[in-house]
């Protein structure tokens, strides 16, 4: 076992909060560097630094006798609101992660890339990893900032060694942060999403299954390799059935038609706006829906020992913890 | 901060535009051109980033490029100045060099500086400003034929432009500018001057034209006129397809005749 750190930036997300649990439960040291602290870490054993991957110097201080660094801290932005801050912390963040590496002498560099920087989406076929990323083809302003620090990690890898992993739409429990599916999860368990949709899929991979895997990469990946994460394509009528079936209930038996729903996207994003919850659904996520989501986890699963457990155990673990969220047993 | 680009920047009228645009605030300008000079100068005002940029070399362009991308990733304009003019006979001298010259400057460097860039002008949700020229809309003078191919083809390489980038959001404008009088005026004086001892069937033409030329170029119209035009094309918030800016009026009103009579015209003033 290793005396030197493992550093996690974004501790506290989906992701990271899964790994942190994944590493000190494998009773590693972990650092975390935090913008501030949050009760999901309560508990946990990990030394907090507070910091910003925009300033180099806290980077510096955070990664002083690292091994490995787990840059996991990004911003997703799908209204549009918040494009600066993503462009600082996605591509600048990335930058300023990768020199205080090398000026530390970090070891190993695990970056959190995303699918979203395939500009694939429309191709036929399975989608495999590539070996450079550029803006070329991409559409979000999400999907450039994560193309774009993708590639700079990846140049790196002359100097330490680097893995990017490319999770496709991360689900699991610990949704303390607030993502857009925990969203619609909790409407949900609400009995507010009483309709199922006829239409779209999408690739789900579980937070816990990614933390083990980048975990392998550190020791099993090749420097300057992507590796793509994803788990299982699951329509969205399937999803609706596993969360009723989670719940004990009957599926949805109304599925509406995209026809149905496309007029209405502005009208309920524009109600989400005002309601100030995560916007669930928009044009942004209706095209995703759409989109080739037929990745390939093979180069995964031989070189890093990925191994996605079964989506239905995903949802059910999702809904539950919701579920006690709401019935208040989580803070 | 926004970020532009200018190829042509060391010439007046892009040093001119270059001045008021920084003058306005919010602005980083990316200062392409090939005068060493000039391009120090340009240096000295606040928030220019002078860079070499000779936009008849792929690999000038492509080193632009690199200097450009490690400051930023995104572009909210480019401004493509960049032009020469030769004032030449079509069927005397060495016409078909100076043609392919001007073609390559005029019109292949815009082409080029668009093509590298066009992704940064892309993600950056920005614009492309083309500095076309009243000749790119008005039938051509005599002897200004190969200045007038160049704005002609910059014109129908703007429109075709703009209408394949509209899919995507991105405004392509272009600037249709009368007669400034810049570096380019001396030229163009010395070039009449050597056309008139070199030809061999248009001196008395192309004397009795001179007047009428200078009369044209020594308009001196105020530059900081097409600065203004720029800087509503940069900035308004849907801009216009074309800017027209200090148009000749003797020459807009030849337009309103038929071709013919104008013909006319040219023969009756050399008779």
């Amino acid at each position: 076992m290793s005396e030197k750190y493992s550093v996690i930036t974004g501790g506290t997300g989906y992701v990271g909060l899964a790994l942190v649990k994944y590493l000190v439960g494998r009773g590693e040291k972990v650092r975390l560097l935090l913008l501030e602290d949050h009760p999901c870490l309560d508990g946990l054993n990990c030394e907090k630094m507070f910091g910003n991957v925009c300033n180099p110097e806290d980077l510096e201080a955070a990664f002083e006798d690292a091994e490995t660094v787990y840059h996991i801290a990004g911003v997703v932005d799908i209204s549009g609101k918040k494009e600066d801050l993503m462009w600082r912390v996605n591509v600048g963040g990335t930058k300023n992660v990768v020199e205080a590496c090398k000026k530390t002498g970090v070891k190993t560099l695990i970056y959190v890339s995303s699918i979203d920087a395939y500009p694939d989406k429309f191709c036929e076929g399975v989608i495999t990893e590539r070996s450079t990323y550029s803006e070329v083809g991409l559409e979000s302003p999400y999907a450039v900032t994560k193309a774009l620090a993708t590639q700079i990690a990846l140049d790196a890898k002359d100097d330490l060694k680097v893995c990017c992993v490319q999770p496709t739409g991360v689900i699991g429990p610990d949704d303390y942060m607030g993502s857009s599916i925990g969203a619609m999860v909790d409407l949900f368990i609400k009995g507010l999403f009483p309709v199922s949709m006829s239409f779209g899929a999408y690739n789900f991979v579980d937070a816990r299954d990614m933390a083990a895997a980048m975990r392998n990469a550190v020791d099993a990946g090749r420097s300057g390799e992507c590796y793509i994460l994803g788990g299982h394509r699951v329509t969205v009528d399937e999803l609706m059935g596993y969360m009723a079936a989670a719940l004990g209930r009957k599926k949805p038996r109304i599925k509406i038609s995209k026809a149905l729903v496309k007029p209405f996207v502005p009208l309920v994003s524009k109600v989400m706006d005002l309601a100030h919850l995560p916007p669930m659904l928009n044009s942004f996520s209706l095209s995703k829906l759409e989109e080739n989501c037929n990745f390939s986890n093979e180069k995964a699963r031989r070189e890093i020992g990925f191994s996605p457990r079964p989506v239905a155990d995903t949802i059910r673990d999702t809904v539950l913890w919701h579920k006690q969220k709401l019935e208040g047993a989580i803070a | 901060m926004k970020y532009v680009l200018f190829s042509g920047a060391t010439g007046d009228l892009g040093r001119c535009c270059i001045e008021e645009l920084v003058k306005l605030g919010g602005w980083t300008v990316f200062a392409g051109g090939t005068n060493q000079a000039k391009l120090a100068a340009l240096g000295e005002l606040d928030n220019v980033i002078p860079l070499t940029l000779d936009v008849t070399s792929d690999e000038s362009v492509d080193k632009a490029y690199e200097t450009v991308r490690s400051h930023t990733y995104k572009l909210d304009a480019v401004v493509n100045f960049a032009g020469i003019h030769t004032f030449t006979s079509m069927v005397e001298g060495d016409c078909v060099k100076e043609i392919e010259k001007m073609l390559n400057v005029n019109v292949m460097g815009m082409v080029r500086v668009n093509k590298r860039f066009f992704e940064m002008v892309r993600i950056g949700r920005g614009r492309i400003v083309n500095c076309s020229s009243e000749s790119g809309w008005m039938t051509p003078q005599p002897f200004n034929g190969p200045y007038t191919m160049t704005k002609y083809a910059v014109e129908a390489y703007n429109d075709s432009l703009r209408r394949e980038l509209m899919f995507l959001n991105i405004p392509v404008v272009k600037l249709q500018p009368g007669s400034f009088k810049t570096q380019l005026t001396e030229k163009i004086y010395r070039d009449f001057d050597r056309a008139i001892e070199t030809t061999n069937y248009f001196r008395k033409i192309l004397t009795t034209m001179k007047p009428m030329m200078t009369m044209e170029l020594e308009l001196d119209h105020d530059p900081k006129k097409l600065a203004r035009k720029l800087i509503s094309a940069l900035t308004a918030k849907h801009p216009r397809t074309k800017y027209k800016v200090c148009t000749g009026k003797l020459l807009m009103t030849l337009e309103l005749l038929p071709d013919k009579a104008v013909d006319l015209a040219y023969k009756a003033i050399v008779r």
